[in-house]
């Protein structure tokens, strides 16, 4: 699989704030990816410079390996998105906003128009006035507009955001829809973790501004998060002893990994055969959202 | 790449024209010229030369004659006085008045020259004052008022055109669909102009269809002055000249504005600078008076004035180099607006 978006080194600062700190990350072809953190962590900022909304401090993007600042409108090409609220001219109705900016893409006919109305379910009030339109309606007609010209990656910025339960089964279900056929690349930022849980092939937590996890859905399913301590001056070997199951330093000095039951006795001998006397172990995370909290430092523990 | 800027275009100009702002403005409009040509018509009777408009009482070249000799005396008498005053004030007083008088003469040999014939309706001091004598004109009547909603109208939207995507939210779904900021502002500015020149040609037009059918195309001498020159155009001519004149006016006014609404991207402060603007453009050469005249050309407020614009001593002596110097202010502005507008960022 090809990587279809490659964020590299990302700064962004507002004055003398610090928004976005050296973040980097890579998407391949095909992948769902849930960008989630805490209110103000910069989700809705990244999103931004990933579309060219915002202009990042340094750093680049690239989109299918084009460079956002030197060549917008070949890199934007591949991308449709949804940047926070949708927003359409609410005297227009669905069709003629799609229209409307049907007009800033390559090749649009009217059946393409409609075609990605029907898709979305809006084929019965696509000729409605937006203004008449429900929240979950504008965002199946941002996702429809999105849509247009059949771009290879779809950004989506709290799509389930003030949505009632039947709007959000539906998006829901739209993004599943969507995601089918593993052409389209998705990345949704959302605070909602049982739908990024449900819809989501990777997960990126950030906290101000900081990628501070990036792990496969599956990894997570699969393992336990443990916290291993070990004498503070053994840390860095026990560190170093258990590169293969990428151990990560915490704040306390601990190790932290996520491993399955049978993996968890290889890395507990692998310490013992050293002579690295082990003080603690705890089960700090078993899903999303106790990895969640665990990574953006919410207190939060399972014993 | 065309197709697709002409497409763009296209959408953004249907958007705009079934727009409320420019619905509203269209109406005000019409029914503007509507009620101006009514009301020309209704007076035609009363005015002296009214209804008889191209049969008026000319006098004959003597009375030019007379008119030209008397005039010319008078200036050697001024520069007489001039010789003999010491007195600043009085000096500048009499200054004034040969200049006036010498203005006058221009005239009257032009008259001669051009074999029109001297008639009690020219207002002479119009001419040398305001720069041009409008009494022969239904022209400057019935389009006047409709113009100035228009150029308002569409200074209006100038502002908004830029400023509504940020206001509604749609800037997130433009400013991300594959086209450049440069080139988006760019086809926002060309739908502005086109629908500036194109309601600036159906409101002189319908002026000119109710002159001709009113008056024929052999209309009466429309006389303008500048400070250097005098000419004189029939209704077809002023038509011509008219629609120049206001389309660069609005063209300067349009394009400031335009560019301002790129820096604040809000309707509410784009719409309050551009009438502090307009403000300034309606009665910048009152404020600016004493303003030394040489500079005047660099000044927006005097150069561009829409009751001014053949003023006293105007700046500019041809509608041609009005149009220049407009596209040059547009072009700088323009420059300088989206240079900035794409570096910047969209929260």
């Amino acid at each position: 699989m090809e990587t279809v978006l490659d964020l590299v080194d990302i700064c962004k600062n507002f004055g003398r704030k610090k928004i976005i700190s050296n973040f980097s990350m890579r998407v391949k072809e095909g992948r769902i990816v849930g960008l989630v953190g805490p209110n103000g962590a910069g989700k809705s900022t990244l999103i931004k410079i990933m579309v060219g909304l915002l202009k990042p401090t340094s750093g680049r993007v690239y989109i299918n390996g084009v460079s956002l600042s030197h060549d917008y409108e070949k890199a934007i090409s591949n991308v449709g998105c949804i940047v926070e609220n949708p927003e359409f001219f609410p005297d227009m109705s669905g069709f003629e906003n799609l229209n409307y900016f049907a007009g800033f893409r390559k090749n649009i006919s009217k059946e393409n128009i409609a075609e990605v109305a029907a898709k979305v379910g809006l084929e019965k009030r696509i000729h409605d006035k937006v203004k008449k339109y429900s929240l979950g309606m504008k965002q199946r007609l941002g996702i429809a507009l999105a849509l247009l010209g059949n771009p290879q990656i779809l950004i989506t910025d709290e799509p389930f955001n003030s949505l009632d339960p039947t709007s959000v089964y539906e998006i829901r279900q739209l993004v599943k829809m969507l995601a089918k056929d593993g052409k389209l690349t998705i990345i949704i930022s959302s605070h909602n973790l049982n739908e990024i849980q449900s819809l989501c092939t990777d997960v990126v937590f950030i906290k101000e501004g900081r990628l501070v996890l990036k792990k496969e859905m599956k990894e997570i399913a699969a393992a336990v998060h443990y916290r291993i301590t070990v004498p503070e001056e053994l840390t860095e070997l026990a560190l170093h002893l258990l590169r293969d199951f990428q151990a990560e330093r915490t704040a306390d000095s601990s190790i932290q990994i996520a491993v399955n039951g049978e993996d968890l006795n290889g890395v507990l001998s692998r310490l013992l055969e050293n002579k690295i006397p082990i003080r603690e172990i705890k089960n700090v995370a078993q899903n999303l959202e106790e990895l969640y909290l665990l990574s953006t430092g919410g207190d939060f523990h399972v014993s | 790449m065309s197709a697709r800027f002409f497409n763009l275009f296209r959408k953004e100009l249907k958007k705009t024209v079934f727009s409320k702002t420019f619905l509203l403005f269209s109406s005000v409009i019409v029914v503007t010229l509507i009620v101006s040509l009514h009301f020309y018509y209704a007076t035609l009777d009363s005015e002296p030369y009214g209804s008889s408009y191209g049969v008026i009482p000319f006098e004959d070249s003597e009375e030019l004659q007379a008119h030209l000799d008397n005039n010319e005396e008078y200036i050697s008498e001024l520069y007489g006085r001039l010789e003999v005053t010491t007195d600043s004030n009085r000096r500048s007083l009499i200054e004034k008045e040969i200049r006036h008088r010498e203005r006058l003469s221009l005239i009257y040999r032009y008259l001669q020259s051009h074999q029109i014939p001297y008639s009690q309706y020219y207002d002479f001091g119009s001419l040398t004052n305001r720069g041009y004598e409008d009494n022969f004109s239904f022209f400057v009547f019935v389009t006047t008022f409709p113009i100035i909603i228009m150029v308002v109208g569409i200074a209006v939207l100038s502002a908004l055109i830029v400023t509504n995507d940020f206001t509604i939210g749609t800037y997130k779904f433009v400013y991300t669909s594959g086209v450049s900021r440069t080139k988006v502002v760019l086809v926002k500015l060309g739908v502005i102009l086109a629908l500036l020149f194109s309601s600036c040609l159906l409101i002189l037009l319908a002026g000119l269809a109710f002159g001709l059918l009113l008056y024929g195309n052999s209309g009466k001498y429309m006389i303008m002055a500048s400070y250097s020159t005098v000419f004189h155009v029939g209704i077809t001519g002023y038509f011509f000249l008219s629609l120049l004149n206001f389309f660069s006016l609005g063209l300067f006014i349009c394009g400031i504005i335009f560019f301002i609404s790129l820096f604040f991207k809000n309707n509410v402060i784009s719409l309050v600078v551009s009438a502090i603007l307009l403000f300034l453009f309606l009665n910048g050469y009152n404020i600016f008076e004493y303003q030394n005249q040489d500079l005047a050309i660099f000044n927006v407020f005097t150069s561009v004035n829409i009751f001014d614009v053949f003023s006293v001593e105007p700046v500019f002596d041809s509608v041609w180099k009005y149009l220049g110097v407009s596209f040059a202010y547009l072009l700088i502005s323009g420059a300088a607006g989206i240079s900035w507008f794409k570096r910047k960022d969209f929260c």
